[in-house]
């Protein structure tokens, strides 16, 4: 028994010793990256729209990942918390109370995947052709390798350089506030003009 | 292997910490009856083992032998995804807890025939270590018994490093934690939902809608703390604690943000979903809420997630508010517990008794609190869901929002000029924080006198013969 | 280097007004809340007066306002869309005066509950075309433009109380929304291809200043930077109601009230063009060194607008759509001059900063006319009145209004002007507004799009003149119904229609004399001195 541990732990250690950081991250990088691409193909072919959900939560989980393996873990966190653990369950509850039946499905049109995919296949070829003709050049504003993003420069430059973007996003999210609570309220409806005799036939023969 | 513990310590730590909370759950689940029947005047279990001691394994073994049941028109994938989506989430928060600050250790390494004898030495520090200083390197001629000296000689290195004493130490462990705690709720959602059952259905909603209004409170609450010491790390947060008032009074968050702290307590009594909050799941009114159709060990996750985040949300509490590892009085008979290294971070020490102490310290610390949990459930009604609503919304956002402006406008005329990552809470800063505290209390109770009154439905109904209705009722 | 204080003054004000709006709009008094049209009139009044004072003439000593950080580069072309944005605006603000909750169709306008923030996203959205207008920063050019968007989404859905407004509502917000996330695409495009998100810098990266000028290898574009540029243009299409992305248009205006139906036949886009002319300068360089397939993509969207917008106009019975397809040939017009300034690096040889600024003032003063006409076209249509009596409408249908030009001859006048300047007949403001864009694109050798206009212009004038023909040559329909309520034609309504038809007709006839506008929309098509931004 006492070998057994000893070997265990031997050869994890050796394992561990060898799989450098590199490696691990790339295996990381990987995991995540596949899951949010994974989601997204599942997000985009799930016809029950509560899947399509999760699937999306999948999707942002693989991002915040991905955030996290950059190093960006502020992003990351925020990535958590606005997107898969606010905005999303917002989706989810809107989508569980308007849909009619639990088990709401996607009915889409044949044309309407027509066009779905082909808008995709246009955009995939461009890219394509993009990444086919040159990668991309990175400016030089890009930071040192490992460096990392402390919150509290991060803080200084949202209320420094970026004032103004930072307090007109406010601005944006406080309209935004209010048409929600606007469109929420449940306004009362006029009554729509009452139907003639003939219109009324008229209707009655359509639907007989 | 000792070895492979020095150089990979947060794989035990995380072993055992993952070990014990799991297990700490198991007898949470006793302590849970065993408070009920102290409120209610029983005994509570005390067939298995003695006092009931092996309740919790008789409990698992009930789970895991009960038939595993799936409604037939349930969906299947989410239905079993549900459950683990939310011990996946709980058991992952778990990571960024600061259990017993930070570790220094010294080593001396035999790196006799490396080429590189201080890369070699480096290459043992622990991946999640911070060398302190340079690797010392010596030759230790070797001799034999005859007292010849032995080529080669031996290289000895020395390297002196910390890592912190918890299983991921994250600059923004509390965001982390509040990112991760939130996704909880899609178990809740998803469970509901796939379930395909009315009663778990209205659970779901009520659960997502509730969580949401609670997250607001709970991380404005966060930012009162972390506005005062400027870091998002628990580690730093706690550290900062550590240290006296006028050498007594110890400088934890709740004697400067007593008010902060009761918010707090209440939004993770919300996040919990528990009662007086556990309108997901009442069960007088829908069965048993959003866990309704679920048996066996599919329902035991949920269980197991209600405690396990019961220990997260209590040890995020004792870490923001009741100095985390810090030990108040001890460490004036005892230095060593805190720090000793370096005076300006009382985390580092040397002795690894010292961290197992601290985390046995952080432990007792957040079973007090869970145990106010469980006071709270068995002594306490359950809110209408008009009333926590109304909880969240109309009292306890503005009022945080009311406490992140004082604390901003504190630390802003009192807090440390200069180098923030120092910066700890002085006492005239704490006194200020206190009068701010009782100052937005007393604001709070004034104004709510000026506002106007809630909508109809919310006023108590004067039956005749209760308390509410002063008329007499004619004897007879 | 200025502070944000008076950089950002105008835009202060209006922003801050907004949420004072939308405080007095929570009053349980009536009378508080009729102060607040008021009080956003005297806003608008003010900015407009600031923005005057900061029109600066042909000043040679004038440079490039900036901040610390370089979000924000303002000189003539900003200030001048500024006052643009400021005056069209006292007329739009004028023509939703709460006087006329039954003509308007709004009678959530009649200083009912919705009064404060109807006013406050009003001026908000405003104050997003100032911001898109000063903007040197991708991220806050995308704020200002949702800014500007984003309200008006609202304030369909808020302004009329029936399904059919909160269906406009609904898809002009999903569709606005989707357009939105394709200009955040290309605007991540370009930041990830240059690593830079002001707009200055991003210049000088595509157009290091150590080329030679005139070199047409300058027009040169990375796949990924045209993927961007292009994407952009697609968001910037929504917003400016272009080809293919104008199906919305005729649903929505005809959803919306009237009123509000002018305000979005202006403001989102005036943001559109102005975003689309910036990126289009910071892409292209201050030579607008442009490739030729982005200049191809312009020429064919222009085209189409135009043509799409001019015969689907032709074929509406409802007057709301109708100004609608006419909102989308006159986004054609505008796109005729963008094209040409795009294809003169290429095509015009010598003179080609001639043609490029002749190009970009016309589009300027485009902007400008069709702001003015086009109020006093809606504001009529306002002041008629329904012709079964159906509550909450005004005029919408060509029938309603037949006949009433003898019944309201100054009406029917003003609206004979109005259209006579969307056709674009002499002594109109119209006229000179598309002599001013043909001039350029003749210089500039786009002679098909010269014809093409022309064609345009004929087919846009059978159905401008089919409304003045039924206005005053057919008889009146019997159950024509006149307001009610309040005076017959109330007092702000009436002065934003003079002030329209004043302005088209000035513009048309005496100004053009003096040779002022073409001097001011000159100056105005500078869009930057290129002085170094800060840092």
């Amino acid at each position: 028994m006492r070998l057994f541990l000893q070997l265990t732990t031997d050869s994890m250690t050796v394992i561990l010793a060898q799989t450098s950081t590199e490696l691990t991250t790339a295996v990381l990088f990987y995991l995540f990256a596949s899951m949010s691409a994974a989601a997204a193909v599942w997000m985009v072919l799930s016809r029950n729209i509560v899947r399509t959900a999760v699937a999306l939560l999948f999707t942002l989980l693989g991002v915040a990942g991905l955030y996290f393996l950059l190093d960006a873990e502020f992003l990351a966190a925020v990535q958590l918390v606005v997107y898969a653990g606010g905005t999303l369950i917002l989706i989810i509850f809107g989508v569980m109370l308007t849909s009619k039946s639990p088990y709401s499905k996607f009915e889409p049109k044949l044309v309407e995947v027509i066009v779905a995919v082909s808008v995709a296949a246009v955009l995939f070829v461009a890219l394509l052709m993009a990444i086919n003709n040159s990668m991309p050049t990175f400016g030089t504003d890009a930071q040192p390798a490992g460096a990392r993003y402390p919150v509290d420069l991060l803080g200084q430059a949202l209320l420094g350089d970026y004032l103004v973007p930072f307090e007109l996003s406010s601005v944006l999210l406080l309209v935004v506030m209010i048409g929600a609570a606007y469109l929420a309220k449940g306004r009362k409806h006029e009554a729509p003009p009452a139907l003639t005799t003939s219109e009324l036939s008229r209707q009655a023969k359509r639907w007989s | 292997m000792i070895e492979f513990f020095q150089e990979h310590p947060w794989i035990i730590i995380a072993l055992v910490a993952h070990g014990a909370v799991l297990g700490t759950v198991a007898y949470l689940i006793l302590l849970e009856r065993k408070t009920a029947s102290w409120v209610q005047d029983r005994i509570g279990p005390n067939r298995v083992g003695p006092w009931g001691l092996l309740q919790p394994i008789a409990d698992g073994l009930k789970f895991i032998l009960k038939e595993d049941y799936r409604p037939a028109s349930a969906d299947k994938v989410l239905f079993s995804l549900a459950p683990c989506l939310m011990i996946i989430v709980i058991i992952i928060s778990i990571a960024v807890l600061p259990w017993g600050g930070e570790h220094q250790v010294t080593r001396t390494i035999d790196v006799t025939g490396q080429t590189d004898a201080r890369l070699a030495a480096i290459s043992h520090v622990p991946s999640v270590g911070v060398m302190v200083g340079e690797p010392k390197i010596e030759q230790i001629a070797a001799t034999t018994d005859a007292g010849e000296v032995m080529a080669p000689a031996r290289t000895l290195a020395t390297v002196t490093y910390r890592y912190p004493f918890q299983i991921a130490k994250l600059n923004i462990g509390v965001l982390f934690i509040l990112g991760v705690l939130s996704l909880a709720i899609y178990g809740v959602v998803l469970g509901g939902w796939a379930s395909n059952n009315k009663f778990s259905f209205l659970g779901a909603l009520r659960a997502t809608a509730q969580m949401v209004s609670y997250e607001i409170p709970l991380g404005l609450s966060v930012l009162c703390i972390v506005i005062m010491f400027g870091t998002l790390d628990l580690g730093e947060i706690v550290e900062k604690q550590v240290s006296y008032w006028g050498h007594v009074i110890p400088a934890w968050n709740v004697f400067t943000q007593p008010i902060t702290f009761l918010m707090f307590l209440i939004c993770i009594h919300a996040e919990a979903n528990r009662a007086p909050f556990d309108l997901a799941e009442c069960e007088q009114e829908l069965v048993g809420g959003y866990h309704t159709e679920y048996s066996s060990m599919r329902f035991a996750l949920f269980f197991l997630a209600e405690y396990a985040g019961m220990i997260t949300t209590s040890a995020v509490c004792v870490a923001l508010f009741f100095g985390g590892w810090h030990i108040p009085w001890l460490d004036k008979i005892w230095p060593a517990l805190s720090g000793g290294v370096d005076p300006t971070n009382p985390s580092i020490t040397t002795s690894l008794t010292v961290c197992l102490i601290r985390t046995f310290a952080f432990f007792t610390k957040t079973v007090a609190i869970i145990f106010i949990f469980m006071w709270v459930r068995w002594s306490l009604p359950r809110f209408r869901f008009d009333q926590l609503m109304m909880l969240a919304w109309r009292a306890l956002i503005p009022m945080s929002l009311a406490m992140l402006m004082v604390t901003t406008l504190v630390v802003y005329y009192f807090g440390t000029e200069g180098n923030r990552a120092y910066m700890r809470v002085g006492g005239k800063m704490a006194v200020a924080l206190m009068i701010g505290n009782v100052a937005v209390l007393a604001g709070t109770m004034f104004i709510s006198k000026l506002l106007p009154a809630p909508p109809e439905t919310n006023r108590r109904v004067r039956v005749i013969g209760s308390r509410f209705n002063r008329t007499s009722v004619a004897a007879g | 280097m200025t502070g944000y204080f008076s950089l950002l003054l105008p835009e202060l004000i209006l922003s801050t007004v907004a949420c004072v709006l939308m405080l007095l709009g929570c009053s349980m008094k009536v009378a508080t809340r009729k102060r607040v049209p008021i009080l956003a009139l005297v806003a608008m009044i003010v900015v407009f007066a600031i923005q005057l004072g900061r029109q600066q003439g042909d000043n040679a000593s004038v440079h490039t306002l900036t901040d610390l950080s370089g979000t924000l580069r303002i000189f003539h072309f900003a200030q001048y869309i500024k006052l643009l944005v400021a005056g069209v605006g006292i007329m739009l603000l004028l023509l939703a005066w709460p006087t006329n909750a039954e003509g308007t169709g709004n009678s959530a306008m009649n200083v009912g509950q919705e009064t404060g923030e109807f006013y406050g996203l009003m001026l908000l959205s405003l104050c997003g075309i100032f911001i898109v207008a000063g903007a040197n920063d991708i991220i806050l050019l995308f704020l200002g433009i949702e800014l500007a968007s984003i309200p008006t989404y609202i304030m369909v859905s808020i302004s009329r109380p029936n399904p059919v407004a909160q269906e406009a509502g609904v898809k002009y917000f999903f569709l606005g929304a989707m357009s939105a996330a394709i200009m955040v695409f290309g605007f991540s495009y370009l930041y990830g291809t240059t690593g830079s998100i002001k707009l200055d810098q991003i210049s000088q990266l595509l157009h290091p200043a150590s080329a030679s000028e005139s070199d047409p290898a300058q027009t040169a574009m990375q796949p990924w930077v045209l993927l961007a540029v292009i994407m952009l243009v697609a968001g910037f299409a929504f917003k400016i109601a272009a080809v293919p992305l104008h199906v919305y248009a005729g649903d929505v205006y005809q959803g919306a009230a009237t009123p509000v139906t002018a305000f979005l036949s202006f403001v989102p886009k005036t943001s559109g063009f102005v975003a689309l002319i910036k990126i289009l300068y910071a892409v292209g360089g201050s030579s607008w060194a442009l490739p030729a397939t982005l200049v191809k993509l312009l020429w064919v969207i222009a085209v189409l607008t135009m043509t799409f917008g001019n015969v689907l106009g032709l074929l509406q019975t409802n007057l709301k759509r109708l100004l609608a397809y006419s909102s989308v040939a006159h986004s054609g017009y505008m796109l005729t001059g963008i094209a040409t300034l795009a294809g003169a690096y290429l095509s015009a040889g010598q003179d080609r900063s001639t043609v490029q600024t002749d190009a970009l003032a016309g589009v300027i003063f485009y902007l400008t006319a069709y702001g003015i006409m086009n109020a006093a076209a809606f504001g009529v249509l306002m002041l008629l009145p329904a012709r079964d009596g159906r509550a909450g409408t005004s005029a919408e249908t060509i029938e309603d209004i037949a006949g009433q030009g003898r019944r309201h001859v100054g009406l029917g006048l003003c609206m004979a002007v109005a259209c006579f300047s969307l056709i674009g007949i002499p002594l109109t403001v119209g006229f000179w507004g598309k002599v001013l864009l043909i001039k350029p694109a003749f210089s500039g050798g786009n002679n098909w799009l010269v014809v093409i206009i022309m064609i345009n212009a004929a087919i846009s004038a059978a159905y401008y003149l089919r409304i003045i023909a039924t206005m005053f040559l057919r008889d009146p329909v019997s159950d024509a119904v006149e307001p009610t309520n309040g005076s017959r034609y109330p007092l702000p309504i009436t002065a934003a229609i003079g002030i329209s038809v004043f302005g088209t007709l000035l513009l048309g006839t005496v100004l053009p004399l003096t040779q002022v506008f073409t001097t001011g929309t000159h100056i105005a098509a500078r869009i930057d001195d290129g002085t170094p931004s800060p840092k």
